[in-house]
């Protein structure tokens, strides 16, 4: 059987080998042009080709934003700019303006085109005319249930993409340019200053409040997800840091196996749960996709993201001479700490730190540099992107 | 030969024979419309006034549910004899393709009717008129009139649409803070900018319109200049004042040699106290970091 596509996002290059190694099937990347995240780092047509190369290495697949609303003065280059690309080795086209969906697919039989949830894509009318235009799969807008999913799905047997995890917006995707009017900046070429997040003042009432969302979270309704045969889901945050990706990847990636291994138990559902929920430092909820979006899936008073400092150190090597793991600091711990390190391979590992040793093997009582080079007795090395956290129970 | 349209609030129509035609909502499938008819009405309308332009405004995005019915409805429409309808869903368009129906489509994907291949794409699907987005200059918008067959529309006078939501914003907000809501529109202020908006709420979702009263006089003279025909006025204003407006707008688009330009703009810009001319002569920006 095949098993449900866990689509990751890159930002960066390190970004990409992280969710890949962590279980992605395979990862949303954007160029420096025409992509919906004008303002981030995103990959030249270099970074692109080794991407694909690294991807198709480990038979994952990478797909490339191409989903801004176009202006007349954005269209010269476009095809030529997908010509480059497919030569790097892209295997989609996420794409949002309709008219570039006959070039990509009369000259590319085998690179795929998936619609953009930027189309808000919310029944089963619209799937079916896009099928008949050759676009391969749609992301389906964030508004929508899983009965209403369950529906399209039914009526179409396209392959369809849902959000599942990570920031929500407010409005209808492509129906927003609240960037536009507060700020110049074009939300629907990759400018979104996201202003449903800036402090407005309502008529009449002193207290200031946003429209801000809380972000998505539907990893207590994988088994739901995967049942009603969604093809593929997303998770979202190109910027996000490689732990927040590490830990949301290999988390959605264990619930997905176990789902097909016929080993998803209520106490590995809640573990999971809770491990997403701490990594967020946002609250979450399932939105549309459990019931009609109502107060309780927004901010108001301004996000407070509490930031934890679960994250410990980034494992970077081994010292086989005195069997102690190197790792690069990111937050305080010490001796005593109950930790646990969690590797690409899915595995984790709880101790407790005896020791502690900097680079020149000098034994410390706490760690407290973020940055600094740390040693700590292990058994065995460990894969690269292995990562140490605090280990918790409780959530956020 | 230029037309102009008109988004009334009621059906007191005092200027109706000052304009051209009338682009008016459909109950339950349409959103942020002045004014919302039942199909009986629109009916009621067609027959009443034949000879002139009636668009149909049905720019919700529709659901599974709707589909059913959007089929009835749209046969009807096209059995009407109205001028066209404005759609954001493309179910419309997929439903008129899929059954055949002898129906003009206007585009009227508010913020995404943004350049000429894709009004080209909607014109070889058979959609026959464009309501141009509002965030982009008049100088794109001639561009993609003299690049694509579709025939644009423009929208001269009103608020401009800004976001839209599926959430019931308002409700939502009251509830979170334990406070009475007395009306379904509320003005908010963003902070930074102190710009005003309009929070309107409704059964089908939420949305911000802005604030300014958009004063498109100027920009209509040049859009005529490039060949533009079609465009629309949003009655947002008290009767007297928006029967006046229009006597303004068919001044300019009378004004062949545009001498009375600079005067037309001025006296407009009296009547309205607005000289807001939004993204007409003023570009967009999205990168604000170098990527390469």
């Amino acid at each position: 059987m095949d098993r449900i596509e866990l689509l990751a996002p890159a930002g960066d290059m390190e970004r990409l080998k992280v969710t890949l190694l962590y279980g992605a099937d395979a990862v949303y990347i954007g160029g420096y042009k025409y992509g919906l995240r004008a303002n981030a780092i995103n990959f030249s047509k270099e970074q692109i080709k080794e991407a694909c190369l690294f991807a198709h290495k480990l038979n994952k697949k990478v797909y490339l934003t191409l989903n801004m609303v176009f202006h007349n003065e954005d269209i010269d280059g476009v095809y030529e700019y997908i010509d480059e690309v497919v030569k790097c080795g892209i295997d989609a086209f996420i794409i949002s303006d309709p008219f570039l969906i006959s070039y990509i697919k009369e000259k590319y039989k085998s690179v795929e085109v998936h619609l953009s949830t930027q189309n808000s894509t919310t029944n089963y009318e619209i799937v079916n005319y896009f099928k008949g235009k050759g676009v391969d799969r749609v992301v389906l807008a964030r508004e929508l249930s899983r009965e209403e999913i369950k529906e399209i799905i039914d009526k179409t047997h396209v392959d369809t993409e849902i959000f599942i995890h990570g920031a929500m917006c407010t409005f209808y995707s492509g129906r927003c340019c609240l960037s536009n009017y507060v700020t110049n900046r074009d939300s629907n070429r990759g400018g979104c200053a996201q202003v449903c997040r800036f402090a407005f003042a309502m008529e009449g009432e002193k207290d200031l409040f946003t429209f801000a969302t809380n972000d998505l979270n539907l990893a207590r309704y994988i088994k739901d997800i995967i049942d009603i045969g969604v093809k593929s889901i997303k998770v979202e945050g190109r910027m996000r840091t490689i732990y927040y990706l590490a830990t949301i990847i290999g988390s959605y990636r264990k619930l997905i196996d176990a789902y097909y291994d016929g080993k998803l138990t209520d106490e590995l559902l809640q573990e999971q749960v809770r491990i997403v929920n701490r990594v967020a430092n946002r609250k979450t909820s399932s939105h549309y996709f459990s019931h009609q979006a109502n107060e309780t899936d927004q901010y108001f008073t301004g996000r407070s993201e509490a930031s934890n400092q679960d994250y410990l150190a980034l494992i970077i090597g081994y010292d086989e001479k005195n069997k102690m793991l190197i790792m690069k600091e990111r937050n305080y711990f010490k001796k005593g700490d109950e930790v646990e390190i969690f590797t690409p391979t899915l595995e984790t590992y709880s101790f407790t730190v005896d020791e502690i040793y900097d680079d020149k093997d000098q034994s410390l009582e706490v760690a407290r540099h973020p940055e600094q080079i740390l040693k700590i007795k292990f058994d065995k090395p460990l894969p690269e992107y292995s990562m140490m956290r605090i280990k918790t129970k409780e959530e956020v | 030969m230029s037309h102009l349209l008109v988004m009334p609030k009621n059906l007191d129509l005092k200027y109706i024979d000052k304009i051209d035609g009338l682009v008016v909502g459909l109950k339950d499938y349409s959103v942020h419309t002045n004014l919302e008819l039942s199909l009986e009405e629109i009916t009621s309308l067609r027959k009443k006034y034949l000879d002139k332009e009636l668009f149909v405004v049905m720019n919700k995005n529709m659901t599974n549910e709707d589909i059913p019915s959007l089929e009835r409805i749209l046969t009807q429409l096209s059995s009407l004899d109205v001028t066209g309808v404005f759609f954001y869903d493309l179910s419309i368009l997929s439903i008129k393709k899929r059954l055949g129906l002898s129906l003009d489509l206007v585009w009227n994907q508010t913020h995404m009717v943004t350049n000429y291949n894709t009004c080209n794409y909607y014109y070889n699907e058979g959609v026959k008129y464009a309501t141009l987005s509002l965030e982009i200059t008049v100088e794109e918008m001639c561009d993609i009139h003299k690049n694509s067959k579709i025939m644009p529309m423009v929208y001269v006078f009103g608020r401009n649409i800004v976001a839209h939501s599926k959430r019931h914003l308002l409700s939502n907000y009251f509830k979170h803070f334990h406070l009475p809501q007395e009306k379904n529109e509320y003005v908010i202020t963003e902070t930074v900018t102190d710009r005003k908006y309009f929070v309107k709420e409704e059964k089908l979702g939420t949305t911000i319109v802005n604030n300014e009263l958009l004063n498109g006089i100027r920009a209509l003279y040049d859009l005529k200049s490039c060949g533009i025909e079609y465009f629309i006025l949003d009655e947002v204003v008290d009767d007297d004042l928006f029967v006046k407006v229009i006597d303004c707008y068919l001044q300019a688009l009378d004004d062949k040699s545009g001498e009375n330009k600079e005067k037309n703009v001025q006296f407009l810009e009296k009547l309205i106290n607005s000289n807001y001319e939004g993204f007409f002569y003023k570009k967009t920006i999205y990168k604000v970091k170098k990527n390469g």
